[in-house]
């Protein structure tokens, strides 16, 4: 046992953005456990206003090159809200395949490059991949068929570009929409094999109770749409998700942390562990339910470590939901739609008459959790106020209160484990502190 | 098979975002200047499938150099070094360089660094690099249509 210990972990690895762990332990007691947020804040909100609305998707695109189509999504869905714009099913079909083609890759980077070298004792990917080129070459393959299909529907893989408010600026050829179906197969085998590879780690055993939140919709397996639901039975239309959350300043951190309305120290967490505990096993695909058995999820759904394997099952989901949801658009029969105009009266050659301020929320699950876009937009179309929160910032009050709960079981463990584990920790929420400046640093030799 | 030249950065961090805006500036030439250019943006390790289909890859990236703001460098890809040694921020472009070294692709890549003023929030570069802006646009141009001799060869601009 540890009477004093001070651990620090600065810049927490693996994790995208700058975090810090610190714990004081005295006297075998923990005193004090922070997870230190030192990245800037991002102040894209106050970038959005006076905006036009409809620009407002394609600069939100660049908030995280992770996330491109997650707050695309999520700025379209609130424009369409405030504007009452109604996207056509095929624009639905499109939305929702070009998603699930981004969670894919974002789990599929986190699981192989972020959590895999823990597992297999690598101090990162590249000697993983010295060593097993075969796990690392599966992953690039699936991250490049998730590209492939974002490259497709949304133009770009990095930052799409198609996707409008009401709709896509570029319908893809029925030849490009077959290639994703052609793909199919090999990422069914990929993802069979990522289930056969964390089927055979084990993660701690760490259980507490927990509250989880998810948009949930008819009893489906959800990432586009839904009512924000959670483990306490709460179904809220997410025009009103401040009634459910709300964001508070923390001294210690630059990001906002969130918490449940219901009480101040009340945490939640969300992203794949939340989404599979809130919509349930039975509303995952058949392959995937069968997944989520080979890896005992169901049995680790109070353990946060659990969420890796949430985000694997996930993937074997998404792949089946690709299948399907091309299949329907083909047995539709693409369109040549085109988006309405929508902007202000300069971007269009006319004057919008001066109206009411309309608001909208957009909604959307994302790699790691609900993404909430919220805008004002006034009667010229510009946007007067924007709020949004992103699912890392919901998760930040959850991991430290884990950290808090998890650190006096560990406390006999060799000083380095306890720090490994606190990183490990961390790294199981897949949190995105900053996707932001991404300067290069040089070191030049002499 | 064409060249890449590729721009990346966050085009929401003022400065930071200085290869984006080269890459916009330059698209209209891609015929004239015969290479193909793309604003990567933060694309992370996702680089990588832009990579796959050129062997000669002109990246232009923020840069801390130590240099007044605006003055760049080529910069040799085993040069450069991850913040936080390999890990922490999202596998940006030293990540995606050392799995090709890893993953053995025949590619050629040169880094144009160039020196930020300020990241704060803005879609616009800081009055410094706004200036430096033609100079920059000139040395990319004339790498972009030059012979390249020598893998990771460094010169200065």
């Amino acid at each position: 046992m540890h009477d004093h210990t001070n651990i620090t972990v600065e810049h927490v690895a693996r994790v995208e953005g700058h975090g810090n762990i610190v714990v004081n332990v005295r006297s075998g007691k923990v005193e004090e456990v922070r997870l230190e947020i030192v990245e800037s804040p991002r102040f894209f909100e106050s970038m959005l206003v006076g905006q036009d609305a409809d620009a407002a998707p394609e600069l939100t695109a660049r908030i995280c090159g992770i996330c491109s189509v997650g707050h695309t999504t999520a700025s379209i869905k609130a424009v369409e809200a405030a504007l009452k714009i109604e996207p056509s099913e095929q624009t639905l079909l499109l939305r929702r395949i070009i998603l699930a083609a981004e969670i894919l890759q974002s789990h599929v980077l986190h699981v192989y490059f972020l959590v895999a070298p823990d597992v297999f004792a690598a101090p990162s990917v590249i000697p993983l991949a010295e060593k097993y080129p075969e796990i690392v070459k599966r992953a690039l393959r699936l991250k490049k068929f998730a590209n492939r299909i974002m490259t497709i529907i949304g133009g770009r893989h990095i930052h799409p570009v198609a996707m409008k408010v009401g709709g896509f600026s570029k319908i893809p050829e029925e030849s490009e929409v077959l290639e994703i179906l052609d793909l199919i197969e090999t990422a069914t085998v990929d993802v069979d094999e990522t289930v056969n590879l964390f089927g055979e780690i084990h993660f701690p055993d760490f259980r507490r109770p927990s509250e989880y939140i998810a948009l949930r919709k008819n009893g489906s397996y959800s990432f586009y749409e839904g009512n924000i639901s959670s483990t306490a039975n709460q179904d809220v239309d997410p025009v009103r998700y401040l009634d459910v959350i709300r964001e508070s300043v923390k001294q210690h951190s630059t990001a906002k942390h969130v918490h449940l309305q219901a009480g101040r120290d009340c945490a939640f967490s969300v992203g794949a562990l939340a989404r599979y505990n809130i919509n349930g096993r039975e509303t995952l695909r058949p392959r995937a339910a069968r997944a989520a058995d080979a890896l005992n999820l169901e049995q680790m759904k109070d353990n946060p470590f659990a969420n890796n394997f949430a985000q694997v099952v996930e993937c074997v989901h998404l792949v089946e939901d690709i299948q399907d949801l091309v299949s329907e658009l083909l047995a539709r029969g693409l369109k040549d739609e085109r988006p309405p105009a929508v902007g202000s009266g300069h971007a269009h050659g006319r004057t919008r008459s001066h109206g009411p301020t309309r608001s909208g929320v957009g909604a959307v699950e994302v790699p790691r959790g609900t993404l909430y876009h919220e805008y004002e937009i006034d009667g010229h179309g510009h946007i007067v106020r924007a709020n949004c929160i992103i699912p890392t910032g919901q998760n930040l009050a959850r991991m430290e209160q884990d950290l808090r709960e998890m650190v006096p079981g560990i406390l006999d463990l060799p000083e380095d484990e306890i720090r490994l584990r606190c990183e490990m920790l961390v790294r199981a929420y897949d949190p995105c502190i900053s996707c932001s400046t991404h300067m290069l640093d040089v070191k030049f030799r002499k | 098979m064409k060249r890449l030249i590729l721009g990346i950065g966050n085009l929401l961090k003022g400065d930071d975002g200085v290869g984006v805006h080269v890459a916009r500036a330059l698209k209209m030439e891609e015929e004239y200047l015969g290479v193909d250019i793309e604003d990567g943006g933060t694309g992370g390790l996702s680089l990588i499938d832009f990579f796959d289909s050129y062997e000669e890859i002109l990246v232009v990236d923020a840069a801390g150099l130590g240099l007044p703001p605006g003055e760049f460098r080529w910069i040799a890809p085993d040069m450069l070094c991850a913040r936080r040694a390999w890990s922490g921020h999202d596998h940006g472009l030293v990540d995606a360089i050392r799995l090709l070294e890893v993953l053995p692709a025949k590619k050629t890549i040169r880094i144009l660094g160039v020196q930020p003023a300020q990241m704060e929030s803005g879609t616009t570069l800081g009055p410094e690099l706004r200036a430096a802006f033609s100079t920059i646009l000139a040395a990319v141009r004339h790498e972009a249509m030059a012979v390249w001799e020598e893998k990771g060869a460094m010169s200065h601009g």
